[in-house]
């Protein structure tokens, strides 16, 4: 199990390693310096570019970025907000979006499994036939859809929510439902066909002859079996709140990394660009990480093997 | 059989099981009759899908969905089963009648230890407190034959060999001291070496243990080892059933010749030849008119085809359901 | 005749000689309708036809692609005629989606728009497939190193936050392939795409085809399995059937399924890009750019916003759900 770790979070490292390569050389692909676009004379380009390193050869600004890096040092803000740290920028705007990104996911936990349940148990009921026909909208839908449609219906026409911000607590309810709604559709049809592959299982056979009620075997018997796919898709969810905050924060103009991700595109703000992804994938990829080891510790088969 | 007349535990009569597919109903028991005395051991024989382990599952109330009994009562110790409410029948389950299945790889819960599982049986059915059950289950491990029982019973059931899982299953359905145990191929899924090893445990612990057992198979080999009766199946109906003699040595059916035909015999003096039943099963969507073997039969009439076989009272407690029986009975009336 | 013994049936039985004869092979024969032996495609064919989502979905998808195909033609305006006085129109005979700010129709919009997403969704796909065919082909075939090594690019690139380097793509590539556009470099045919659509396809191409490269990878394996275990059986002549009927169709169907639910995915990610302003280059319209030029007078105009999304969710529905039917219809192990 140990061994297991270790060579998984090495390779995570890995793959953070990649993941900032690759966004580097990227950017560096972007012909001209990112102040070409201003309207600048060449001698404060070069100023600037010599300010900002631009003007060494790529490999070493490349050792340079890595170092800094390692030490934690995103750059600053070229643009959007001039000279200040990228990480500054983080550091005031992403617990705005992990807010709302985690609260999002219970959300989507919280309603997603019981749908699911429900489905499967009720499963060629009504029940069922509504919570797919729901779902599998639910999954259709694109979230941007979904933010300003609500939006239009709860905020505009009905009044219940303000349309933007977040500056009382019930204006917490949009962003979490636009956001968590697809997670929570995903989640609900998982559950559902992975409940009812568990309820065809040999041992809930076993566990009815063994007398236990229905409650016993959908939650002890058929309910852990069937979390594990569930438990597989929080490294993905994690992944899909994180980028689909980037709609919801514009739609609904929260001030959280994703709106300042959104403007850094629009603005070309290349030193933002390249720090938020680099913030974000290593998020991700230590989420989906914690998701792997999360996985074997639920599933004892998999001890074992390897 | 000549003892004195046991207590009848179970007396199934005229059940009828069906499953309700899109394609139509299919009949997976057409109406089988039988009963089974205390400490009693029948063997159920047939090929799969002749609705042996469906009608069992009709005894625990655990057909599959779309599956229902459409007809015919099953008395179990007095008491009409069909009839019962699922609460009701769940503290029967388990505990007066219980059940190993055919897989021993797939039965048991792969998130949960051996001994969380069958303590779950124990916490259900009995009073026994904590360190009783655990009592219970290492006394239950030492019964079927594993070692280091409380070592074991803490272990996942992947830790366990096929052999050692199905011997866990044992344990399981024994927990409670079952009155009836239902064997649904217990040893198919097992090597050779461990199919001998559980049946000789299936045997020894019948005769330490007063109850009655359905031993499904489609090994007549296994049958003649432990059972005392045994009821022929095919294509959902009980084709011919008698003691294990009657059977063996003397067989009314052609499905049940062809059968003991097909077996390999290690004791053979010439050297005969395995013969296999030729033909497939019939659809049980829309069975035959008359007797399902009939398209397989090589003895197959005219009124095979359209009449279905009276059940013939071939000897004592032995039955047959072919109407070879009438056309000897007719021979011997017309030649008189 | 009456037979009428108590002791061996419970029932008289009335029979006569001529019930004794036996039963002619023919006779028997007709007891045993074995069902007309089917092939595999015929027999998925008949299960998709009897699934009525699956079935429902594929009118809807026909329906979709005649809209978003032949509707433009039957149209009187074109997608980027701006007609003086019909600004701002509320849906209308005239102009049955209505109008916008430039008095363009959006009924006509939302066909091309319709197309264009369709024409990413399947080319993506397409190019995900061969893409990703050859490469799990490759590694599959020639094995050993060459296969862990091509394996552990696939896994780094899986493990990668696709989102994010699709947007970081998208960005990059923008500037260089408009430059292109614009410089006329680009092959004749390209040029009507512009450089959104070409920047999309390249970051599909670079991202999307590591599923499609694990399923043709796990398929080659076992093929050559199967081949070895056939060699050694020294069953030759059966190998060219045992592939073209067990194999084969496996893969394919895999791969048709998998390419199928490709589909409404790029949709999707196209749509979520043209809402961050880096879909299709203007003055293309796809569903998502559509859509999200509606946000703005989301208030004034949501007939704006409800038509073009309407379309989106019906298609990525519509391909979700056909997909599903046809995943059940040819691998009926999965049901």
């Amino acid at each position: 199990m140990a061994k297991y770790i270790a060579k998984r979070i090495m390779a995570a490292l890995f793959t953070i390693f990649v993941a900032a390569t690759i966004t580097f050389f990227l950017m560096k692909l972007v012909p001209g310096s990112p102040f070409t676009s201003e309207k600048t004379n060449e001698i404060a380009q070069a100023a600037l570019n010599e300010k900002y390193g631009l003007d060494k050869p790529i490999y070493v600004q490349y050792g340079k970025y890595i170092g800094q890096l390692l030490n934690g040092d995103l750059g600053v803000s070229l643009k959007i907000q001039k000279n200040v740290p990228v990480t500054k920028i983080i550091e005031d705007s992403f617990p705005i979006s992990a807010q709302i990104g985690g609260l999002s996911i219970l959300f989507a936990i919280a309603f997603g499994i019981p749908l699911g349940c429900i489905a499967a148990l009720k499963r060629g009921k009504w029940q069922d036939g509504v919570i797919r026909v729901f779902s599998t909208a639910g999954i259709a839908i694109p979230g941007f859809v979904i933010a300003t449609t609500s939006m239009l219906i709860f905020s505009i026409n009905l009044g219940w929510f303000p349309t933007y911000g977040l500056d009382e607590p019930s204006s917490y309810i949009l962003p979490v439902f636009t956001l968590g709604f697809y997670p929570m559709c995903y989640i609900a049809r998982l559950l559902r066909s992975s409940m009812l592959e568990a309820m065809g299982q040999d041992y809930i056979r076993t566990a009815k002859a063994k007398g236990m009620s229905v409650f016993v075997i959908t939650f002890k018997h058929a309910m852990r079996n069937s979390l594990i796919p569930v438990i597989t898709y929080i490294g993905p969810l994690v992944a899909y709140t994180l980028t689909g905050a980037f709609v919801v924060e514009k739609v609904f103009n929260i001030p959280g990394l994703g709106r300042y991700f959104i403007k850094s595109i629009e603005n070309r703000d290349y030193n933002m660009i390249m720090g938020t992804t680099v913030f974000l994938a290593t998020l991700i990829i230590l989420m989906n990480l914690l998701c792997d080891i999360l996985y074997k510790i639920v599933d004892p088969r998999i001890k074992l093997t390897k | 059989m000549s003892e004195a007349k046991n207590k009848t535990l179970l007396s199934v009569d005229s059940l009828e099981v069906s499953f309700f597919t899109y394609a139509g109903e299919v009949k997976a028991v057409r109406g089988i009759s039988y009963e089974l005395e205390e400490g009693e051991v029948m063997g159920i024989v047939g090929e799969s899908g002749s609705g042996k382990s469906v009608s069992s599952y009709g005894l625990m109330g655990i057909i599959p969905e779309p599956g229902k009994i459409v007809s015919g009562s099953i008395q179990f110790d007095g008491k009409e089963i069909t009839k019962l409410a699922e609460k009701e029948m769940q503290k029967i389950r388990g505990k007066d009648v219980s059940m190993i299945f055919q897989d021993p790889m797939t039965s048991l819960n792969p998130v949960y230890t051996v001994g969380n599982q069958i303590d779950e049986s124990l916490r259900k059915h009995t009073d026994l407190n904590k360190q009783q059950r655990k009592d219970r289950i290492i006394e239950l491990f030492t019964l079927v034959g594993i070692n280091q029982p409380e070592k074991r019973m803490n272990q996942y059931p992947h830790e366990f060999s096929g052999g050692m899982r199905q011997r866990v299953m044992i344990a399981m359905a024994l927990a409670c001291n079952p009155k009836l145990l239902i064997a649904d191929e217990p040893t198919t899924a097992l090597d050779v070496t461990i199919q001998a090893q559980i049946v000789e445990l299936m045997k020894e612990l019948k005769d330490k243990i007063n109850m009655s057992i359905i031993f499904i198979t489609h090994d007549l080999g296994v049958v003649s080892e432990i059972c005392d009766k045994v009821a022929v199946m095919y294509a959902g109906n009980i084709i011919e059933r008698g003691s294990i003699d009657d059977i063996f040595y003397n067989p009314k059916h052609p499905y049940t010749k062809g059968l003991l035909k097909s077996v390999p015999k290690l004791n053979a003096d010439d050297h005969e030849r395995l013969v296999p039943i030729e033909g497939s099963p019939v659809d049980l969507i829309n069975p035959p008119k008359g007797c399902a073997f009939a398209p397989r039969c090589e003895n197959c009439m005219k009124i095979c085809l359209t009449e279905k076989p009276p059940v013939c009272h071939v000897g004592e407690n032995h039955e047959s359901v072919c109407w070879l029986n009438v056309k000897e009975e007719f021979e011997k009336e017309s030649g008189k | 005749m009456i037979i009428n013994n108590k002791k061996l049936f419970s029932t008289q039985i009335e029979v006569t000689a001529d019930d004794f004869a036996p039963a002619s092979n023919i006779e028997r024969e007709k007891l045993t309708s074995i069902g007309e032996q089917t092939s595999y495609w015929r027999d998925a064919w008949r299960r998709l036809k009897m699934n009525k989502i699956a079935m429902v979905s594929l009118v809807v998808i026909i329906l979709v692609l005649l809209f978003a195909i032949v509707g433009p033609f039957l149209s009187p305006y074109t997608y980027d005629q701006q007609i003086r006085g019909d600004e701002n129109l509320t849906p209308s005979l005239k102009h049955l989606f209505g109008t916008d700010n430039l008095g363009r129709d959006l009924l006509v919009r939302t066909m091309i728009g319709a197309r264009i997403s369709i024409f990413i969704g399947i080319g993506a796909s397409l190019l995900v497939l061969v893409i990703g065919s050859i490469y799990g082909a490759v590694s599959g075939l020639i094995g050993g190193k060459v296969d862990s090594f091509m394996m552990r690019i696939v896994e780094i690139i899986y493990s990668l936050p696709d989102m994010l380097i699709i947007i970081l793509l998208r960005i990059v590539l923008d500037d260089p392939l408009t430059k292109a556009f614009d410089s006329g470099n680009m092959l004749g045919g390209l040029q009507v795409l512009g450089p959104g659509i070409i920047a999309m396809f390249i970051v599909y191409a670079l991202l999307y085809w590591v599923g499609m490269a694990r399923i043709v990878r796990g398929q080659v394996l076992q093929l050559k399995e199967m081949e070895y275990v056939n060699a050694a059986r020294a069953l030759g002549s059966n190998n060219k059937r045992l592939i073209m009927k067990h194999l084969l169709p496996n893969c394919i169907g895999q791969l048709v399924v998998t390419t199928m639910l490709q589909i409404p995915s790029v949709i999707f990610t196209e749509a979520y890009l043209s809402f961050l302003g880096i879909g299709v280059s203007k003055p293309l319209a796809s569903l998502g750019s559509l859509a999200s030029d509606a946000i703005n007078g989301i208030s004034s105009y949501p007939y704006r916003l409800v038509f073009p999304a309407a379309t989106i969710s019906i298609i990525i529905l519509a391909f979700n759900l056909f997909g599903d039917g046809l995943r059940d219809a040819l691998d009926p192990r999965l049901k």
